[in-house]
């Protein structure tokens, strides 16, 4: 399994793995192979904190709920895998499939739990300041309520290409596209965020 | 990068394939988390860069962390150096000394080594009167002392009415059968062997006033249709020889219990033909009833248990029957003798009880 890790300033960490590799590497994980398994969870595992971090937001109700989502997403894909069989559709779509169901489960549960409060930490938070945050959590939930505007086909392409940083191709084979389609709307879905963000501005 | 081409000379669909490559440039650089300096004042880039922070904000964390290791089993040895699992130890080392030992000292004292158990089995199983599970084991193996003095008391009241209704013989018997219970002999207080004896002298005195008369002192011969004519004769002819042959019917058909005649070992060796026997059980040596049934050997059948030195040596019979209190010691020889039967082979030094001089 050829596996790039790129990180960059931010400290994400990408995972690109060849989808020839990927398949092979599901193929053995479906058969019970703990190696397998384990190197498919190992790979999975940062893009599907992603996507429910991109999905959920990392407010302080909602960071737990995101990290615990993708747990959950995780499980779901290991008790899954002895079931799949490759009819040709991408793995990732499999995947993503699994996670946005969990997704929209934590949001409809969210609804309805409590919100625990965070331990003050022992050490020094070398994290973003509070204006800073703030900042920043302004936009990401500016950027979210306009997500939420967009069609779901658009704000998962979107959440996709953004959050989770999957390249066009792996977007198309997740979203059952092409390459060219995935450009194609991305730039539509783009288009329309920045109407939307000129009506909050007017607003 | 941006298209530099003015937008004016471009056609629409020039227009929108130059945004498509510009958005899909975007992107990558928004997915790849690179510098967004290009896109300095595009608001939307600003925005979707922010987003792309937020979410990878503390990524390495969750991903790089390592998961916890399953926790071990509950039945894992968790090693020795637990205090509280060396306190264990010691308690259970402790309790095991302590039993062992008592045990140990109650086995050299009383030659049980479960006596001292058998008080805390008691108390546990409610004071020896709970069912248990085996009643019959558990009582085969704790005798209850409550119940045997209970028992030795109402066979010493039957003997005692028996004996004054008359029929020493059946208060013989009765104490026979005490005497032959060697779980009852064991058990025994002072105060009960106490009873016995005197029952006991009491008994023979009865048989000595009855058989006294024809100086065989053997309460057999007095009962009726029991005695043979023939063995008042035999009797008086001052063989002192109390081993000659009884005929049947004669009331000896009781069987003498364990050790009986170890103590009222009838033996001849008299002068005068009168038979005096002492049974005295508790002068080891019968030294002192030796010389004073020889002393009182004068033929009168008379009974020679004034009891003075000690327990009565009251245990004179005719007939060759001598009767003491039978010995529950270890050693209870000659089961088949018969009560009231002869000795068959008088032993010189058979005295050491209680002998018969004529």
């Amino acid at each position: 399994m050829a596996t790039d890790v790129t990180a960059t300033g931010g400290g994400a960490i990408l995972h690109r793995t060849e989808n020839g590799d990927l398949r092979d590497l599901v193929a053995r994980a479906a058969h019970g192979e703990v190696g397998a398994q384990e190197a498919l969870l190992t790979h999975l595992r940062p893009m599907i904190v992603r996507y429910c971090r991109g999905r959920l937001g990392r407010s302080p109700a909602a960071d737990f709920a995101a990290d615990d989502a993708a747990q959950e997403v995780l499980l779901a894909v290991l008790h899954a895998l002895p079931r799949y069989r490759d009819e040709g559709r991408p793995f990732e779509a499999f995947v993503f499939g699994i996670a946005a169901h969990k997704v929209a489960d934590v949001q409809r549960a969210a609804f309805r739990t409590a919100i625990p409060t965070a331990d003050v930490p022992d050490g020094v938070d070398l994290a973003l300041g509070p204006e800073e945050r703030a900042l920043q959590s302004g936009d990401s939930h500016m950027v979210r309520m306009l997500l939420d505007r967009l069609p779901e086909n658009l704000r998962e392409l979107l959440v996709l290409r953004v959050a989770v940083g999957l390249s066009a191709e792996e977007t198309g084979r997740a979203l059952g596209m092409t390459p060219g389609a995935v450009r194609v709307a991305q730039h539509r879905a783009l288009s329309r965020l920045r109407i939307y963000a000129a009506e909050e501005v007017t607003a | 990068m941006k298209d530099t081409r003015d937008p004016r000379d471009m056609k629409d669909s020039d227009r929108d394939f130059l945004a498509v490559q510009e958005d899909a440039l975007l992107v990558d650089i928004l997915a790849t988390r690179e510098d967004l300096s290009a896109f300095a004042d595009d608001h939307i880039a600003q925005v979707l860069g922010s987003y792309a922070a937020d979410v990878d904000e503390g990524l390495e964390l969750v991903v790089n962390a390592q998961l916890p290791e399953a926790p071990r089993p509950l039945t894992q040895d968790q090693g020795d150096t637990s205090p509280r699992r060396s306190a264990r130890f010691l308690i259970a080392a402790t309790t095991a000394v302590v039993l062992v030992g008592t045990s140990g000292v109650a086995a050299a004292v009383t030659g049980d080594p479960l006596s001292p158990f058998r008080s805390v089995v008691k108390v546990v199983s409610g004071g020896g009167h709970t069912p248990t599970a085996d009643p019959g084991r558990i009582s085969e193996e704790l005798p209850d002392p409550a119940s045997t003095k209970a028992e030795v008391a109402l066979m010493l009241n039957e003997a005692k009415q028996a004996l004054k209704d008359g029929d020493v013989e059946k208060a013989q018997r009765l104490l026979d059968e005490l005497a032959a219970d060697a779980q009852i002999g064991d058990g025994l207080s002072p105060g009960l062997e106490a009873r016995i004896d005197k029952m006991q002298d009491d008994v023979d005195k009865s048989a000595g006033g009855q058989g006294g008369h024809d100086g065989q002192g053997g309460q057999d011969t007095d009962k009726p249709g029991q005695g043979d004519p023939q063995d008042d004769k035999t009797k008086h002819d001052n063989q002192g020889n109390t081993s000659h042959p009884e005929k049947p019917g004669q009331g000896d058909e009781k069987p003498t219990k364990p050790g009986q005649d170890t103590k009222g070992n009838g033996s001849d060796g008299g002068s005068d033909g009168s038979q005096s026997g002492s049974g005295s059980s508790k002068d080891p040596t019968g030294s002192k009833d030796k010389d004073r049934a020889k002393n009182d050997g004068n033929g009168s059948g008379k009974q020679d248990d004034t009891g003075t030195g000690g327990k009565p040596a009251g245990n004179q019979s005719g007939g060759g029957q001598v009767k003491g209190r039978p010995d529950r010691g270890p050693d209870k020889p000659d089961k088949g003798t018969k009560a009231g039967e002869p000795a068959k082979e008088p032993k010189a030094d058979s005295g050491t009880k209680g002998q018969l001089v004529s």
